[in-house]
């Protein structure tokens, strides 16, 4: 069984037997009765996710800053965007979602940012 | 306690082992250790001590390929993996071949804030409604089983489907055409609910929060309806999904159903119905998700400053899915073309298909119709004339005479891609 792939506790609602009410059907339902009468309890436990932007000064702004939220995939997989742009990301983020950057770290976040794609540009 | 560190990285195919690696109970407490780190330590600006490894290592941008494909989620089969935490995971476009429905465990999942649910109590889950109304409402899941219901087939369709092929590109998620996906649902009307709770006269709007919240001190998603959208007795709060309850990353156990319109109005494990007086400025109706005002929601590729107004209903799309774009074939006289079609907030009237580079079309001969909201499937056979490259383009009309433009559109939200999408195959 996969490990994650797992409705953990089915809580029974026993007494719920067929749902009473009657089924309207709009010209769409191709006359499905429904026979839907309980909803279970679930749980679920997503994989874990402790990536990082790797190690050293370079990227330890990104690491302390930019890991909160989201993972390293909503930075590492955008396009190639210009230092203005990275800017404006980091505002959006300060500004609109509330992530805490100090605004004499902002210049070093954008850098990093700049400098991570243009590596991984070279890279390629 | 034996913690995941230097997991194998990569899960680049789908159908390999190390799908099992996740001891559930394990993992969940990582999720809420790794929750808190990012809310006491990250956000007091402290540093994050983070192991190495993880199950999806993301390699940085490299086009529409390269995303690792994964099992790894929970209630989901193989994934196109976007982003881990929160998850956004898209369908492979072979799923759309498949079926005209597609199934619960390959639909696409899209997350906004981090802490999502994890975890409902079925028995203790409230969804309830206030604001301008006669009678607040706290309602229980057994109760909303018993009161009549509604069900049809309906397109949920994220904003940014396909943003990644805008040109120039823009920053978001970098979605294929996999943002999207058909189920049939069911549930009640969200008009019975609110006559339930008798709306108070002057209400405008009616506004809509789920169990996800933001990790600081900024607005929760929300988003909101006109009344009258919001009373016309097809929007529903849905319970079921293809005949089973919602997994969880698609909003158990009650998502909100907008048919034709964009999925940013799909709130997901729904809790809260809110009827308001006046406008609605919550920063996700205010300021997220606008699109400008021209057709197609297109402005010259650089525009900043433009009328805007929030996205609302889908444009007509299709995808041929039974040939892969780019994918080379031994060289037949004829060739099956086929594919589905979405028509909006409308039926389909017609899915045209073209291999000279939209100059003439000839009609496709559509699937069974599951109803205005659906995808719908199209067939035809096509002559190929040549050996070597070929062309082929499906454009999708709806009832309202709408039809797919030839252009692509550009926005720096990177929303309503809705363009002829071409598929080149060789025959050789
Ligand atoms: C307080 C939470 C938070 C923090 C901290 C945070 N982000 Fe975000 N970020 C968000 C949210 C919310 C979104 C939009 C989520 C979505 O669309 O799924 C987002 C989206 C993005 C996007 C996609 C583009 C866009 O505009 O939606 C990029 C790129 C990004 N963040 C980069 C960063 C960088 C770089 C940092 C570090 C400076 C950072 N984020 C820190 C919350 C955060």
């Amino acid at each position: 069984m996969r490990g994650a792939r797992i409705a953990l506790a089915a809580l029974a609602i026993g007494a719920l037997a067929a749902c009473s009410g009657a089924v309207r059907e709009p010209a769409s339902d191709n006359g499905q009765q429904a026979k839907f009468a309980a909803l279970r309890s679930t749980s679920i436990a997503l994989p874990e996710d402790d990536q990082t932007f790797g190690e050293g000064a370079a990227v330890a702004p990104l690491n302390a800053h930019c890991l909160a939220c989201h993972s390293t995939s909503m930075i590492l997989y955008q396009p190639q965007l210009s230092k203005a742009q990275w800017q404006a990301i980091v505002d959006k983020m300060r500004d609109a979602y509330g992530a805490p950057v100090p605004a004499d770290q902002a210049p070093a976040i954008v850098d990093a940012l700049v400098a991570l794609q243009a590596k991984h540009a070279d890279g390629r | 306690m034996p913690l995941p560190i230097g997991a194998p990285p990569a899960m680049p195919e789908m159908g390999q082992g190390n799908m099992d690696r996740f001891d559930a109970t394990l993992a969940n407490l990582l999720a809420r250790r790794r929750l808190l780190a990012s809310g006491a330590a990250a956000l007091a600006g402290g540093a994050i001590a983070r192991a190495a490894g993880g199950f999806s290592r993301p390699a940085p941008d490299a086009g529409l390929v390269g995303r690792p494909v994964s099992g790894s989620f929970p209630q989901k089969g193989a994934m196109i993996v976007q982003r881990n935490r929160p998850p956004l995971l898209e369908t492979p476009m072979e799923v759309f071949n498949d079926n005209v429905f597609t199934p619960n465990d390959r639909f696409f999942v899209r997350w906004h804030w981090a802490d999502i649910p994890l975890e409902v109590d079925a028995a203790g889950f409230r969804l309830t409604i206030g604001g301008a109304v006669k009678r607040p409402l706290a309602l229980r899941l057994d109760e909303l089983l018993k009161m009549p219901r509604i069900s049809y087939a309906a397109v949920n369709q994220c904003s940014g489907n396909s943003r990644a092929l805008f040109d120039p590109r823009v920053p978001g998620a970098q979605w294929s055409h996999g943002a999207m996906g058909n189920a049939r649902w069911e549930g009640v009307a969200l008009s019975h609910l609110l006559e339930l709770a008798g709306i108070d006269p002057a209400a405008t709007r009616v506004r809509f929060g789920g169990l996800d919240k933001p990790l600081t001190a900024v607005d929760p998603f929300k988003k909101s309806l006109a009344v009258n959208h919001a009373m016309d007795g097809e929007v529903m709060v849905a319970f079921a999904m293809n005949g089973e309850q919602l997994p969880m990353l698609n909003g158990f156990p009650l998502r909100l159903i907008v048919p034709g319109w964009f999925s940013t109005y799909w709130v997901k494990s729904l809790d809260s119905i809110e009827v308001l007086n006046g406008p609605d400025d919550n920063y996700w109706m205010a300021k997220a998700y606008q699109v400008p005002t021209t057709p197609h929601a297109n402005v010259v590729p650089g525009t900043k400053e433009f009328p805007k107004a929030p996205i609302s209903i889908m444009p007509p799309r299709s995808w041929i899915t039974n040939l892969k774009d780019g994918a080379t074939l031994p060289y037949r006289p004829r060739i099956g073309v086929n594919g589905i079609a979405l028509g909006g907030d409308q039926g389909i009237r017609s899915v045209d298909i073209s291999i000279d580079g939209g100059k003439s079309w000839i009609a496709s001969r559509l699937g069974p119709d599951e109803g205005r909201y659906s995808f719908r499937r199209f067939s035809t056979v096509i002559p190929v004339l040549a050996h070597g490259t070929m062309t082929i383009m499906s454009r999708c009309t709806n009832e309202k005479g709408e039809a797919q433009p030839m252009a692509p559109n550009w926005n720096p939200g990177g929303y309503m891609r809705n363009c002829v999408e071409a598929c080149t195959v060789r025959l050789v």
